[in-house]
């Protein structure tokens, strides 16, 4: 096992508190799409939602990473969410916000 | 590779709080680095034509208006020194094989922990013999791609034609003569099994997804010198 170029410890707290901020902006348009299920929402979702793949994985929040690729992925392949995957991915957002 | 690297990084990507993040990572391989970023394709040639001489060159997959396949050519045209790394949030074999083919010298997935990009990045840097950054062995068994079936030249030539080039464009840009352009043309229909250039545009746009947000280029073609 090669060595890691470890960051410090604290490096991702600043951006911890932007990303968990930034959740609840998803939650928003996850709301939003479940009660109208538009194009015009669907294209924001899905570009909040792709985004919410990276940035969720670089700072170590790799539940809520693994539960956005499978929405971005199935909105990829057929064109919209799976709603199951949708609302799972909506519980493990709002696990993390309330703690 | 010298230790001290990156001295100068360009991250391109428009994803604010990953840009941020991935910057700031990228100072703890090198504390005195220069590291400036872009937002789209544009801003970034914009950056890499000017006077500094990058080592390290991260290009998003899926940039507003762009693919980030059409700026790496540009970039390894202008930059011809520079590591280019691709990252993506999408990490499909055939996104990983097509970045490859293009001339990246790496490719890292976004849902990586930071402290692995940074890892990975210094591996490409020193061209460690792990520095094959695609996919792990498990997810590499899917299906053949026809791009696999494409030269680097006609990588370059397809996506500069999804890119809304014409030849005389891509000939220019690429430093290649306008019969060669359309000698790896019929080439390039031939491997997609298709019979003209809208049908390869077809075929390279739903082999090389644009995703959410890269869904239409619309930026002017790129005066470069030569390609790697």
């Amino acid at each position: 096992m090669k060595p890691k170029r470890a960051l410090p410890e604290n490096w991702a707290a600043s951006f911890r508190t932007r990303f968990v901020e930034r959740l609840e902006q998803v939650l928003v348009l996850i709301r939003a799409w479940t009660a109208d299920s538009g194009d015009q929402q669907l294209e924001e979702l899905h570009t909040a939602i792709h985004n919410l793949v990276g940035v969720a994985g670089a700072l170590g929040y790799a539940e809520i990473s693994d539960c956005a690729r499978l929405v971005d992925v199935a909105i990829n392949e057929r064109g919209r969410p799976d709603p199951e995957q949708l609302d799972a991915l909506a519980r493990v957002m709002e696990r993390e916000r309330a703690r | 590779m010298d230790q001290r690297f990156p001295g100068a990084a360009l991250v391109v990507d428009d994803h604010p709080l990953y840009c941020s993040a991935l910057s700031s990572a990228l100072t703890h391989l090198n504390p005195e680095a220069r590291i400036d970023v872009a937002s789209s394709a544009e801003e970034a040639r914009l950056l890499l034509s000017r006077d500094t001489v990058y080592d390290l060159v991260m290009i998003d997959f899926m940039l507003p208006g762009s693919l980030g396949l059409s700026l790496l050519t540009d970039a390894r045209a202008i930059q011809p020194n520079a590591r280019i790394v691709v990252i993506s949030g999408r990490e499909e074999e055939g996104v990983v094989q097509s970045a490859l083919r293009m001339g990246a010298d790496g490719f890292i997935g976004k849902s990586l922990a930071m402290a692995d990009v940074i890892d990975k990045v210094h591996a490409i840097a020193t061209g460690r013999p792990d520095a094959s950054v695609g996919p792990e062995p498990e997810q590499k068994t899917a299906k053949h791609s026809p791009l696999a079936d494409l030269s680097p030249a006609q990588m370059r030539i397809l996506v500069a034609m999804a890119d809304g080039r014409l030849n005389k464009q891509i000939a220019f840009d690429l430093g290649l003569a306008e019969p060669t352009v359309k000698s790896h043309l019929s080439a390039i229909f031939r491997k997609l099994g298709v019979n003209n250039r809208t049908q390869a545009v077809l075929v390279a746009q739903s082999l090389l997804p644009a995703g959410p947000v890269a869904t239409q280029p619309v930026e002017p073609p790129m005066r470069t010198a030569r390609v790697r």
